[in-house]
């Protein structure tokens, strides 16, 4: 598990720009082994016609997304719910330490999900898929949550629940929307225009961007 | 024939086959709730019933599977109308034919607390519902299947019994680690769900029968009760979703475990009336063997077991007794620092924790009940549960998710009589003391006698004798030293003649003896050797905990000295750490906490405890701010110093608890994570920074209602709240509770953070502050408290 952890991008999201020494990067290192160890990455998907799904794609920013794919693949990952007992766990013996494993856990989601992207890919080739597309970015209602993961039968294939206010449980947990076309599309990932986030977030407030790296 | 009649024959039941896929075939559309066909589409619905009776199920299901208030939510039928008519639909389309009519009733699609937003309490309610709709309607069994969570389970199971009298069958749905998703593996739902009297358990869905082999041996082998089986037509290809085992396959496979033993089958995703006339046919001619189950002699939380096949290390330390800190956090309801001491204590080698939590100026239940749904969110330890009020008892076994120790009964017939049924209800082990109404005997005889007559009551209940666990007690040896002997034959005996596992509370021992570890130690070897199963002591003190390891190699319970090894290696790197005469400041700094407590114990022998918090750790906590805002270190690193630091303010605080000294208080602040966000990290980093700063905060955890934060504010006579949300969903949440503080309590300063939190937004809202990090609340609580 631990090849899906980055730990440039975990020091990332903790808005570290510099490896760090001494007992923080002992405990760094732990985190990681732990997050390895009690990490259950899972996915899951399913395969519509765009038309079928009229009613949840909803926003602009969706619809450009998918322009020129008849078929969308609905998408969702997660790590599973011991490392939320994890973190809920260090929450209470040390801080620091619940910081750095929470931060390791979402490099290992996303680590996770550019694995599931490649497998993805390929077994979808000779068609081409988009980047993937979450509630949440854009204009494409957070709300719209539950109504895929019921689509996807996510709460009994993989695990994963959503609540009232759309949070994803387990916590690190990733849903997302991808396009399948029979044209080569445009794989980068769009710019911070597109995100909610785009007022507050701590990565632009220090001149650089999210996690998400361009896949091509 | 009636159900439990075919439970007692000696041929198989056999149930139906998928509903949901065979509504696909007929029509329904991906999205469609499958229990609205019961009203749009009732032929279809019984079609399917009728096909799978024709097809040779003994027992079909009613259409019933999601129908709970939670995902009726968007219908605008309640949950009596669609079982009602579900039901009927079955018996209708069955009149004529030997079956019976089975509610089926699935998960509630909510995941429950501690991780998710639904309580146990909650999830009992909405299956009481259910299944007194199913009663009424005329269903003949109830089955609760497709659950991956054990909690769940045991809420609808304990709706199932309290409400109908129906019989129940409950089944998990396992992944390829012949796991539930929450950690949950056979051997935990036979422990949990036949001690709470479940009349079958077994697997449904996960995968396909190959697959589940290994799980099957363990429910053929352990199960006291019959064992179901309804998996999948084998695995789907996750492009088309098409199961990949033909009806014979299918029936060839199944009829292997038939032959083990599994009593109760059928199938589930991909099966058709197809796989259960292949089915049917092929166990027909057979008998099914009668099998003999092995008793677990085990307890368990819901997903770790705890075989009590060797000495175990049951940890002491949640009890408040002579603990003023524990006292302390008790009352002021600091379940974070119980939870810290459950943590520290497995991390430690405890295997089993004993929780007490009585007080009697606490309401001793509803702290029960709080700490025990908080310690099995963060641990998979078994908790021994420890009260002498029965009540408390009562509902802790009702909440705690797993097979629990009851601590305890003992051989007063008010206790035996008060005890036991609940110990019995609830499926728990319990602790047996050697005493009754004369006090505790002198002589081994007497307490032997006790002992053989509390296992006489437990089994004349129906508690087997593997759940009964005897306590010889341990008195002081300064007052009566021939004691320690008493005891000890004492054990011997109930283990040898009576076949008991025995537990004794080490500690008591050494009283009024100085280096009390080395009495308390060598008791403990000697009751080991005399054949003692469970040792209650402080697994922190390394001496102790390192005498059971020993002895399970030296005893041949611990093959190759493995566990002994490994504990042993990952004690090790601590003593590398030491390093001599760091500086409080750079031991702060650099998150050393053994470092910065000696320092601080240094100037604790010339300074006041508050001499040592105002003009040494203040200023080392500010140095290091002051670090973080020039962008020296990094959030995380302000953290682990405070973090530290904490562990620094614990030594002044124990001091200042004994020498009865108060400390003068910088200021109340109420903290919370708004209603609807269950994320709270956030929250608890500035917790902890807040603390450090000598602030004193009340936290009223996540998910929290405005009237709550208001009856807190109240409550506490606080100057300040502060308020996270994470959600754009949740800041509504966030903004009703800021207006509410601000017509009800307009002195009280509001401050305002989360990741999707703007200054702008946070203004329009009426706070009176934003912050953007945990740092920039202490600069606010600061400013807030200056005068």
């Amino acid at each position: 598990m631990d090849r899906y952890i980055d730990r440039g991008e975990a020091l990332r999201f903790m808005g570290m720009k510099e490896a760090p020494e001494g007992r923080f990067l002992e405990l760094l290192a732990e985190c990681e082994r732990e997050v390895a160890r009690l990490a259950e990455p899972r996915y899951t998907y399913k395969v519509f016609d765009k038309d079928a799904l009229s009613d949840v794609l909803l926003g602009e920013d969706i619809k450009e997304h998918l322009e020129g794919c008849e078929k969308v693949i609905v998408f969702a990952a997660t790590l599973g719910l011991e490392i939320d007992r994890y973190i809920n766990r260090l929450q209470v013996l040390e801080m620091a330490s619940a910081v750095a494993a929470d931060a390791v856990a979402s490099a290992c989601i996303e680590g996770f999900c550019r694995e599931a992207d490649a497998e993805l890919s390929a077994a979808f080739a000779p068609l081409h898929l988009t980047w993937r597309f979450s509630p949440g970015y854009g204009d494409f209602p957070i709300e719209l949550q539950r109504k895929l993961l019921t689509l996807i039968e996510a709460d009994k294939r993989i695990g994963l629940h959503v609540t009232e206010s759309c949070m994803l449980l387990p916590v690190k947990s990733v849903t997302a929307v991808i396009g399948v076309s029979d044209k080569p599309v445009k794989k980068d990932r769009q710019s911070c225009a597109v995100c909610k986030m785009k007022d507050t977030c701590a990565f632009r407030k220090e001149g650089e961007h999210c996690g998400y790296k361009s896949t091509s | 024939m009636d159900i439990r009649a075919l439970l007692d024959s000696d041929g198989y039941i056999i149930l139906d086959g998928a509903m949901g896929t065979e509504l696909q075939k007929r029509g329904m559309k991906p999205g469609e709730l499958s229990e609205e066909m019961n009203f749009s589409n009732p032929r279809w619905v019984a079609g399917i019933n009728r096909a799978y009776a024709k097809a040779g199920s003994n027992v079909v299901f009613a259409n019933t599977f999601g129908a709970n208030r939670y995902k009726l939510k968007g219908s605008d039928r309640t949950v009596f109308e669609v079982v009602s008519a579900a039901v009927k639909i079955a018996k209708d389309a069955t009149f004529d034919l030997d079956v019976s009519v089975a509610l089926d009733v699935g998960p509630l699609g909510k995941l429950l607390e501690p991780s998710g937003e639904l309580s146990f309490e909650e999830a009992y309610d909405a299956y009481a519902e259910i299944v007194k709709a199913g009663q009424a309607a005329g269903a003949d069994l109830i089955v609760l299947e497709t659950m991956t969570d054990l909690y769940e389970l045991k809420a609808a199971l304990l709706a199932a019994k309290e409400n109908t009298n129906l019989p129940v069958f409950c089944s998990i749905s396992l992944e390829k680690n012949m796991r539930t998703f929450t950690g949950t593996s056979v051997i935990e739902e036979i422990l949990v769900l036949s001690g709470l009297g479940a009349d079958a358990v077994g697997i449904n869905c996960s995968l396909g029968p190959c697959q589940l082999e290994s799980a099957v041996r363990d429910l053929v082998k352990y199960s006291p009760v019959p064992v179901f089986l309804k998996p999948n037509a084998g695995l789907p290809d996750p492009k088309t979703g098409k199961y990949d085992l033909s009806p014979e396959d299918f029936a060839r496979q199944m009829a292997v475990f038939a032959d083990m033993g599994v009593k109760i089958m059928g199938g589930c995703c991909g099966t058709s009336p197809e796989y259960v006339s292949a089915l049917s046919d092929a166990v027909k001619e057979k008998i099914c063997p009668d099998r003999r189950a092995e008793t677990l002699q085990a307890v368990c939380s819901a997903s770790k077991t705890v075989y009590l096949n060797m000495p175990r290390v049951i940890g002491e330390r949640i009890n408040p007794t002579g603990k003023k800190l524990f006292k302390e956090a008790l009352r002021n309801g600091d379940i974070d620092y119980i939870l810290a001491r459950a943590s520290e204590q497995v991390a430690a080698g405890a295997e089993i924790l004993d929780v007490n939590v009585g007080l009697p100026e606490i309401d001793e239940k509803e702290m029960m009940v709080r700490v025990v749904k908080a310690v099995q969110g963060i641990t998979d330890a078994p908790l021994q549960l420890d009260s002498t009020d029965p009540e408390v008892l009562e509902a802790a076994l009702r909440v705690y998710n797993g097979c629990a120790i009851v601590n305890s009964v003992n051989g007063k017939e008010e206790s035996l009589s008060e005890i036991l049924p609940i110990v019995k209800k609830y499926g728990a082990a319990v602790v047996g003391l050697t005493l009754d109404e004369n006090g505790i005997p002198e002589k081994a005889e007497d307490r032997f006698e006790i002992a053989r007559k509390i296992a006489e009551r437990a089994e004349a209940l129906g508690i087997p004798r593997e759940k009964v666990v005897i306590d010889c007690l341990t008195l002081t040896v300064s007052a009566q030293q021939a004691a320690a002997g008493e005891t000890l034959r004492a054990l011997s005996r109930v283990k040898g003649e009576l076949g008991l596992r025995t537990v004794l509370g080490v500690s008591n021992i050494s009283f009024g003896l100085p280096d009390r570890e080395c009495i308390n130690r060598t008791f403990l070897a000697m009751a080991l050797e005399a054949g003692l199963d469970l040792a209650i002591i402080n697994p922190n003190i390394s001496s102790m905990t390192d005498t059971v390891r020993a002895f399970r190699v030296l005893g041949g319970f611990d093959v190759n000295a493995a566990c002994y090894i490994a504990a042993k290696a990952e004690a090790a790197p601590v003593e590398k750490n030491k390093e001599e005469g760091v500086s409080l400041g750079a031991a702060i700094e650099g998150g050393l906490k053994k470092e910065a407590v000696s320092a601080v114990k240094a100037l604790l022998e010339s300074l006041s405890p508050l001499e040592v918090i105002d003009s040494h750790l203040i200023p080392v906590l500010d140095a290091v701010g002051e670090k973080y805002e020039s962008g020296k270190i990094y959030l995380p690193q302000l953290i682990l110093a405070a973090d530290t630091a904490g562990v620094c303010f614990g030594a002044v605080k124990e001091m200042i608890a004994s020498s009865g000294e108060v400390g003068a208080e910088k200021g109340r602040i109420v903290i919370a994570t708004v209603e609807g966000d269950v994320h709270d990290i956030g929250k608890n980093i500035v917790k902890v920074l807040l603390e450090n700063y000598g602030f004193s905060v009340t936290d009223l955890g996540k998910d929290v209602p405005a009237e709550k934060v208001l009856e807190a504010v109240e409550r506490e006579g606080a100057g300040a709240v502060f308020l996270s949300a994470l959600m754009t969903t949740t800041l509504p949440a966030m903004e009703k509770t800021a207006s509410l503080l601000r017509e009800k309590v307009p002195r009280v300063k509001v401050a305002v953070g989360g990741a999707v939190l703007t200054p702008e937004y946070a203004k329009k809202m009426g706070a009176d502050f934003y912050g953007k990090d945990a740092k920039a609340a202490v600069d606010i609580a600061k400013r807030i408290f200056k005068e």
